[in-house]
This record gives structure tokens, sequence and C-alpha cells, in this order.
């Protein structure tokens, strides 16, 4: 049986050395707290947590390892919050070219959103002394799984 | 991760090992690319069996890797995607840009 609620919090300098670690530690965790979800969905959201705090390392803190980056997932069955916060000054999400367009889909870059929007079921962003990506999903089995 | 190369016939290849991502797996890949292209080959392979992971750096180096091969004249197709790779090149629409098969002999075949 998967707890009725966990919660893990982690912060690190600002290198991209750290994600490799954050992946392995977010997918004990995620296994751990939902036994009815299937691997393929745990990767999927490990992915999207990736692509949220490698964007606060390169864009957000400009990858200065002075600068922290702090991650938080917390599970109250059956949803997953996930908050990734950097030091940066923020930016438009709005803003940025859509991936998907025909024109850009061989750019080398700008796919990292795109992906933890189709993982998660809510993506949005706060600022507030830096950037917070805020990410949430139903977090219950393969049933739940978005984007598809 | 690690890479490793080698030929059957005219077709080269490429087989990643580990996590495609940024920092480590994306370079390894830009390089093994850059390798065999020097070597002369111009039909290349990527065989994803042990890939377990691929993040947007590693697609973007894929994306490269394609444009390299292409502007010097080469083809290259993709085989044996596990099931969350596959799913991260569809969410993005890669796919559309690559040949995949599901075997390397399928995949080999492709090229004659």
């Amino acid at each position: 049986m998967p707890p009725l609620s966990s919660r893990l919090t982690l912060s690190f300098g600002s290198r991209i050395e750290a994600l490799d670690l954050l992946d392995d530690v977010a997918a004990v965790w995620l296994n751990g707290v939902s036994a009815e979800a299937e691997e393929v969905r745990c990767e999927q959201i490990g992915l999207a947590l990736r692509e949220a705090a490698a964007n606060a390392i390169l864009h957000g803190n400009d990858s200065r390892e002075d600068k922290k980056v702090q991650i938080e997932l917390s599970f109250r069955n059956p949803e997953l919050l996930i908050r990734v916060k950097d030091e940066g000054e923020g930016f438009d999400p709005d803003s940025l070219p859509d991936p998907l367009l025909p024109e850009n889909l061989m750019r080398k870059t700008g796919r990292g959103i795109l992906l933890m929007r189709a993982y998660m079921n809510e993506v949005d962003f706060e600022f507030d002394g830096g950037t917070v990506a805020i990410m949430r999903c139903a977090f219950a089995g393969e049933a739940d799984t978005p984007g598809r | 991760m690690k890479i490793k190369t080698r030929e059957r016939g005219e077709v080269t290849i490429i087989e990643p090992r580990g996590r495609i991502t940024i920092g480590a797996g994306d370079v390894a890949l830009r390089d093994a690319v850059d390798e065999a292209l020097e070597a002369g080959g111009r039909q290349f392979l990527i065989n994803f069996k042990k890939v377990s992971r691929m993040d947007s750096s590693g697609l973007g180096e894929l994306v490269l890797a394609r444009e390299k091969v292409t502007n010097s004249g080469g083809v290259i197709k993709l085989f044996n995607l596990p099931r969350g790779v596959g799913d991260v090149l569809e969410v993005t629409q890669i796919h559309t840009v690559f040949d995949v098969f599901q075997s390397e002999e399928q995949a080999v075949a492709s090229f004659h």
C-alpha cells in the first residue's frame, strides 16, 4: 500500500551534474509513494522534474554554483505536487516559441517546458524572489496518465 | 553513458547505453556521430535498446545529428526505441523527421 502522504525536499548548487542524482533520488521516492503506478509513468514524471531543474540551473541561475535550486515533491493521495525554485529574475512562458511548429521542429533547444506540460496535468510558473515551476498530476496509476 | 560503434556492411550502427541527457550523454552522442562521419560513414543507425532516459538536450543532439548527417549527404535512422524514449520522440514530434524501425534487421534492410 502506498502512503497517504509523503514529502521530499532537496536543495543543491546549480551544477548540471546534480541532475543525475536528482533523477535517481526522485525515482526511488516516486516508486515508493505510489505502488500502483507503472514504471513508465514514474519515468515521465521524473523527466518533467529533470527538465524543470535543468531550466532552473541553466536559465534561472545561469549555472552559478552559489545559486541554489530548491526542489519539493509532495504526495497527498492521489495528487503529486512538484515545486522547483531558482534564484533567477523570471521569464515570460508565453513568449517562448512553440517547438511543435514546423519551422521550430529542427531547433536544438526549447522542448523542456513542452515535456513538462506533456507529462504533468498542470504546469504553472510563479515569480517570487526567483522562478517557481509548479507542476501537479494525479498519481494513482496508469489510468491517470495525462498528455496522451 | 557509454557508446559503442560497429559496422554492418556499409551501415554504421551507434549503440548508446544509459542516459542521453544534458551534460554528458548528449555530448557523447555528438562525439560518436562526429567520429563516424569523419570515418567516412554515410549510412547510420542508432540502436536505442539500452538507452534508459532521453531529455530535451538529448533530443537536441539527435536533431543536430540528423542535420549534420544530411548535410554530409548521408542518412540516419533509429531502431529499438524503448517505450519511454519513443514516447518522448512522439510528444515532441521528433519521430516525424526520422525513419524509426522496431528491429536491426528491418533498419539495415531499409538501406537496400
